[in-house]
């Protein structure tokens, strides 16, 4: 068996679980306007939900000039995980521990500011030494394995949005394989402005609503029009129940299955087809039914084509009337991490009986097949959730939650 | 611009965040400074940067105290007549 121990969160909702908790609860969005990309010839989509006020003076000047905002939000995710789970940095180093967290690509931040400087001056000289770090794609893990200390093994999964539920999935399989006893998995991502450049070209980024961005970020809703992109960090520890038990730490929830596949031909979305054979194959690798089920987490971020094959794919496996929410209408959609914050939050929900809507849902969208989109904080009787993330370039991650 | 010392010490307090108590010349740089490698790379591109001034990151590794830079960084400055 395989437990989560702890958790942590830095959103644009809030820096820890509770506010988080809180906001999602309150039906808060963290969503506003980006100025700057206001400005920006061409750009249609201006809002996204950014990390304010994020003070990084907690990590030492020496472990932090070689991280950008990702890896600094990472570290305050993973102290308030440590923190929750009763792990010190000494237990580290006498527990066999895994950590497995990535982010999309490396600081496009620090990679912009390499390149206007060359660009500008047409000369290689000027560059900071430590840009490197900050753009390799597995910046996030090696700036969170030097801030701890951590001497063990170090993986950096990059699938895109579902690399903080692949990081759990994984997780997972070196727990049940024997290979570590503890797992620190996430992912953080920072907001850049060529995330919104990429989704406005593919027409996928939120645009009709720069003025109330509160509202811009409607998943399965009739008038939605796109991603809302965000940034933030996460981290959920895991745990074999042997190790759990031997340290005394309480159990937050359970790992009760998964699967990961990759559609194999769409790149701009998962098809239906491969999203319901992912929920399926995790299904049966828990050993459980459809029925068994009662709460989806949903990916759906708020795209036309997106939420309509997500959403006929949770039909197709769990039939009509089957609970669902997306919390991207309150938070955008924050890539790396979101896998992880989806799974800490429903395990939240799962604790407490209460189910989050998806904030700005007043209408679902016709087509949509019939499944119980919550729109108001809902008690469902049910100790078993799956959440779900499907990734550009198909990448299907499902991961079954038990209270 | 102020004096070539008050150039150097805002640098060190303001990039790599260390107390102006430490700004004297007998400061060690590894010690007392905590300075390495890398800042010694980040050093030389800040001082290009504010003060017009080329210095090889390599020329840090020979020096020993915070004296010994502003004294390295005045003898640049002089040699190119400012």
């Amino acid at each position: 068996m395989i437990d989560f121990t702890g958790s942590g969160i830095v959103s644009c909702l809030g820096q820890d679980v509770a506010s988080n908790m809180r906001a999602l609860r309150e039906g808060d969005s963290g969503v506003s306007v980006v100025e700057e990309w206001v400005q920006l010839d061409g750009l249609r989509s201006h809002v996204a939900g950014l990390v304010g006020d994020f003070d990084n003076r907690f990590i030492p000047r020496k472990t932090r000039r070689t991280m950008s905002k990702m890896s600094e939000m990472l570290c305050k995710a993973c102290d308030e995980a440590m923190a929750e789970a009763g792990l010190s940095r000494e237990q580290l180093h006498r527990s066999r521990v895994m950590i497995i967290v990535g982010s999309t690509t490396g600081s496009a931040v620090s990679f912009e500011a390499s390149f206007a400087k060359y660009h500008t001056s047409g000369s290689a000289e000027g560059q900071r030494s430590t840009t490197m770090f900050k753009t390799m794609n597995h910046s996030v893990a090696l700036n969170l394995a030097s801030y701890l200390g951590f001497k063990g093994a170090v993986l950096s999964p990059s699938s895109a949005c579902s690399t903080g539920a692949q990081a759990i999935l994984l997780g997972g399989q070196f727990i049940e394989a024997g290979v570590c006893d503890i797992a620190i998995c996430g992912g953080g991502d920072e907001c850049h402005v060529s995330t919104a450049i990429a989704f406005d070209t593919l027409h996928a980024a939120s645009s009709s609503r720069n003025g109330t961005p509160k509202s811009a970020s409607r998943p399965f809703d009739r008038t939605r029009d796109g991603v809302v992109v965000a940034e933030g960090a996460a981290v959920a520890i895991l745990e074999s129940k042997e190790s759990r038990v031997s340290r005394g730490a309480e159990s937050k929830g359970r790992l009760l299955g998964w699967s990961q596949s990759c559609d194999g031909g769409e790149v701009a979305h998962s098809t239906t087809g491969s999203m319901a054979g992912n929920m399926r194959n995790a299904l049966e690798m828990a050993g459980l039914k459809p029925d068994d089920v009662g709460y989806i987490n949903a990916h759906a971020t708020s795209t036309l084509l997106g939420d309509q094959y997500e959403a006929e794919a949770v039909f197709d496996v769990f039939g009509a009337g089957t609970a669902i929410s997306s919390l991207k209408g309150h938070m955008g959609h924050c890539f790396a991490p979101c896998g992880t914050i989806e799974a800490i939050v429903t395990l939240h929900m799962l604790k407490t009986g209460t189910f989050i809507p998806t904030l700005n849902l007043e209408e679902v969208a016709p087509g949509m097949p019939n499944l119980d989109y919550l729109k108001t904080g809902t008690v469902l009787d049910t100790r078993t959730a799956m959440s779900n993330n499907f990734a550009m370039g198909g990448m299907n991650v499902s991961v079954i939650l038990g209270a | 611009m102020g004096s070539v010392r008050d150039e150097i010490d805002a640098l060190l307090i303001e990039e790599f965040e260390i107390a102006a108590e430490l700004l004297v010349d007998s400061s060690t740089i590894r010690d007392t400074l905590d300075l390495d490698s890398l800042d010694a790379v980040d050093l030389s591109v800040s001082l290009n940067e504010r003060i017009d001034i080329e210095v090889d990151p390599n020329s840090f590794h020979e020096l020993s105290t915070l004296g010994d830079i502003y004294r390295m960084v005045e003898d640049l400055m002089s040699k190119s007549n400012r």
